[in-house]
This record gives structure tokens, sequence and C-alpha cells, in this order.
């Protein structure tokens, strides 16, 4: 049976070295100051991640402050609400929005977000609206991890929290220092799912390779650059696609075992 | 106005879902889309469901202790799946797209977007499936071994008898996985509307289809809508009905006029 658990693991795992393979393939091939620079240009042989890059970090970095204030908010009240009718109808709303198809939400927010965007300036797609609809995606996926967490905490330091009468400031602060590990899991699976998210992106960006100026301009993500050219990549073009896969798949593998290990580490 | 307060975000989302529901409903209209995008999908996703359960039923029974493995089997098992988990689905597309489309030659394909799928699936069945056995895993299987049975025939057979609707639910839950995921087949499946009358034959996923009426056909976002509607009341069906049809089996047979406690008094 050893074997063939190992197999089945050696097979899986290994799938995820092949666009590393891919990855060193082009690192090997082209010179560093190409792939380094901001200037993304097939036909003219350079590669630079410079832009789609910087466009993933800022959708992360306007992302995922919010998606974890507002995942908490929502875990915070469907927990300590008393109202039993109220918690059941929060976990469904939670559950529904978090088995949604992100291409629907994507059709959603094009057909309600957008319009309003565009009334405040630009096209519409923008920084702005993919962060709030990636914010309003998400949040429910990681409001129902945080909620478990909050409820086991909950119950085990409960009555400590009700003795001190503390105020829900104070609550969140002593569960940020009591679940630390935990919390660092969460943080990581919320930034696994913004960095991946490529549909919603892909229909709200604008997919332009710029570097906004403002929350009201079009960007472009690394995921989105690969999934828009990769049916018609060849050469070192694709190569270059896998470059940018490898480079995501290497944070995110690396991101993964920090959290395990420190989340075995605490068990 | 004290509710309010108090839920204020519960009360949002509550409000963003009424937006969502409304935004989809209003004249259906289906002119672009074929009944090989239907059936596509359907082949895909169940077909998907179908190849990933048993690896990841064996690798659960791992994971839940029903098989007796080494220490480092056990954790490098849960470190593939811990990192799977995480993977997002583009990354998995592209391992797809150079896999399947390219080394093994199956091209855009029905069966490219089936074992793309397959890695999709993989880590989140494994996770339900260690749910579901976690808890009958000590008890039952001690029970089992004074039975003289295997632990994989109580894997195959037992727990298949004991928790037949817990496990239907875990393969919906599979299939409503596979249905929503679409940047991982979009790079595998290809985009003819044809029926397909193979597995080497090029589909259209029905979520592709809808970014595809979305975002590149003119005057499809009407269309978009219509399909988006479909695939919610589907998987509202899909997660929902086997609960309530499982929860009313069970109170009807609670409420079966034979008590076995006022025949023992």
């Amino acid at each position: 049976m050893s074997t063939v658990i190992v197999l089945i693991c050696l097979v899986f795992g290994s799938l995820l070295l092949i666009p590393l393979w891919h990855g060193a393939e082009f690192f090997l091939q082209v010179p560093a100051l190409s792939w380094m620079s901001m200037q993304w240009a097939p036909d003219l042989n350079v590669y630079g991640f410079g832009v789609p890059l910087i466009g993933s970090t800022l959708l992360i970095v306007a992302t995922l402050p919010l998606t974890l204030a507002l995942g908490w908010v929502l875990a915070f009240q469907t927990v300590e609400t008393t109202n039993t009718n109220v918690r059941a109808v929060a976990i469904a709303l939670m559950q529904t929005w978090a088995s949604l198809p992100s291409v629907v939400v994507g059709v959603w927010a094009i057909s309600t977000m957008l319009p309003a965007i565009r009334e405040l300036g630009g096209s519409g797609y923008s920084l702005l609206a993919t962060s709030i609809a990636l914010t309003v995606f998400i949040a429910p996926s990681c409001a129902l991890l945080l909620m478990q967490s909050y409820g086991e905490y909950r119950a085990a330091h409960g009555d400590l929290e009700r003795a001190l009468n503390l105020t829900a400031w104070e609550k969140t602060v002593y569960f940020v220092k009591g679940c630390g590990s935990e919390l660092t899991h969460i943080v990581n699976y919320t930034f696994c799912r913004l960095f991946g998210e490529t549909l919603i992106v892909l229909m709200l960006s604008g997919n332009m390779l710029q570097i906004p100026g403002s929350p009201f301009d079009g960007f472009r993500t690394l995921t989105a650059t690969v999934a828009l050219e990769i049916a018609y990549a060849t050469g070192t073009h694709e190569l270059a696609l896998y470059a940018i896969t490898a480079i995501g798949t290497i944070v995110l593998i690396g991101l993964l075992l920090f959290s395990r290990g420190r989340r075995h580490e605490t068990a | 106005m004290k509710l309010l307060s108090r839920h204020i975000f519960i009360v949002l989302y509550a409000l963003l879902t009424i937006s969502l529901v409304l935004t989809f409903t209003g004249k259906l209209v289906f002119s672009r889309t074929t009944a090989g995008v239907f059936v596509g999908t359907l082949i895909a996703t169940v077909g998907a469901t179908i190849v990933a359960t048993v690896p990841a039923y064996l690798l659960a029974g791992i994971l839940a202790g029903v098989f007796r493995v080494p220490a480092w089997v056990e954790r490098f098992a849960l470190m593939i799946c811990y990192v799977l988990a995480g993977m997002p689905s583009i990354i998995l597309g592209v391992i797809g797209f150079i896999v399947f489309c390219h080394w093994l030659g199956f091209g855009w394909s029905l069966l490219s977007a089936i074992l793309t799928l397959v890695l999709v699936l993989f880590p989140n069945l494994i996770a339900a499936f260690v749910q579901l056995l976690k808890p009958i895993s000590g008890r039952y299987q001690e029970l089992a071994r004074s039975l003289s049975i295997g632990p994989l025939e109580f894997m195959f057979r037992s727990v298949p008898r004991y928790k037949a609707a817990e496990m239907g639910e875990l393969l919906i839950f599979g299939w409503t996985r596979a249905l929503g995921d679409t940047a991982a087949v979009m790079l595998t499946c290809g985009t003819l509307l044809d029926m397909p009358k193979s597995v080497f034959d090029s589909v259209r996923l029905l979520n592709y289809h809808i970014y595809l009426l979305a975002m590149e056909v003119p005057g499809g976002m009407r269309e978009a809508r219509s399909l988006s509607f479909l695939v919610i009341v589907g998987l509202f069906v899909l997660l929902f009905a086997p609960r309530l049809i499982f929860n009313l089996w069970t109170s009807a047979r609670q409420r079966v006029p034979f008590n076995t406690e006022e025949v023992n008094a």
C-alpha cells in the first residue's frame, strides 16, 4: 500500500515541477536584463516581467487587507451573534458565495459594478473594480476559515472573555495573539487565492500592459498574461509564460510550506 | 436598526446576493449556446469526478488513519495534498496544457480537460474524504478488524454501505467544484461548439463559454447572464437538494410509529 501511495504522490507532486523545468530553460536562454525590464513585447523578443509583476503586487497589496478585514468582520459577527436564525442565514450566504464560479461573479461585476465605477472616472476596467470584486468574492471563503478558528478559540476562552467584559477590538487583538499560526495559514490561503484568481481579473482589469497611475486605471497581472497569451505563444514566448508560472509556483509552494511548518510547530 | 448595526456586513452580503440574483433574472436567451456545450461540460465534470475519486479516497484513507503506513509516507502524502490544495487553478491549467495537450499529444480535447480537472479536484476530494473517514476510522475499524475485515475491504465495502448518503454528497461536491472551475480548463478544453464525438474532440465548457460570451462576443452579455443564472440554479440544486432530500428522508424515518423504547418498556 505504501508503494501505491508514494507513487500517487510522486505523480501529482512531480507535475508541479514541470513549470519549474520549463521556467529554468527560459532563465538560462534569456539574459537577466531582458526579463527584469519593464517591457513585455514578445514580437521584439523582449520579455520583461516588470509590468505584470507590479500589477499582481498592486492587486494583492490593495485587496489582501480588504479581504482579510471583511472576512474577519463577517466571521466575528456570525460567531458573536446570539440569534441562531441570523447565524444560519449568514453561514448559508457565505457558503453560497464561496461556491460561486468566478466567471459568474465576473459577469455580475461587469453588469453592476463597472457602470458605477465608470461614473467616477475612467473606463471602469480598473484596479479598483478588480479589487472590490475580488474582495466580495474571496472574503466569504476567508470568513468561513476564520469562523472555524475563532469558534474553536471562543469555545476555549469564551468564559474568560465574558468575565473580563472585553470589547470587540480587544477580542480581536487577543485572538490574533492567540492563534498566530492559524492566522498565518489563513493569510497565506487568501494570498494564494488572490494571486491565482484569473477569470475576475481578466474580466475587470482591462488587461492593459501599464503600471496603473491611479485606482481607476487598467492593469495586467502575471496570471492574466499567461491565460491571454498561452494559446498562441510559441518558442521563447511560450517558455516566458512557463517562466511566469514557475515564479508563481515557487512563491506559492514557499508560502504554503512555511505556513504548514508553522502550524506543525504549534501543533 | 439595532439588528442592522450589529449584523451590518451580513445584511450587506444578503443585499449583494439579491443584487446577484436580480442581475441574472430577465428574459433568458440561449441563441449561441449549443447542446455540445452542455454535453461536453457534463462529460468533462462527471468524468473528472469519477477519475479523481479512487486515488483521492485511497490517500484520504492514509490521512484518516485507516491504512497503517510508515510515518514518512504519511507526512509526504500530507505535504503533497497541502501544496496541491493551495495551487491556483491557472497553474494547474498550465501544467495540464504542457502535459496533456503537448507531451501526451491529446491536444485541446475533452480528455485533456478531464485530466486537468482531476488535478484540481484531487486535493479537494481528499480533504472531504478525510473528514468523512476520520470519525469512523478508529471505532469501526477496530470492530472490522475483529471480524477479519482488512482496511481495503473496510474502505471499499463497509464505509460506502454505512455512509452512502454522505459519500454521494461528497461526490456531488466534487462535481460542483469541477463545474465551477474555469481557469484550469480554458487552457486545455478548446473552443469548439460542436457535439463531441470522442474524448479527443475539442469542446467548449459552459463556464468558458460564459466568459467568451461576456468578453469576446459583441452583444453576448445577455446570453452570458442567462447562462450564469442557469449555472447558479444548477449549483443551488446540486448543493442543497441532496441535503434536503436526506433530511426529509431521515425525519420521515424518525416519524415511523414503531418505537423500540415503547416496545422495551
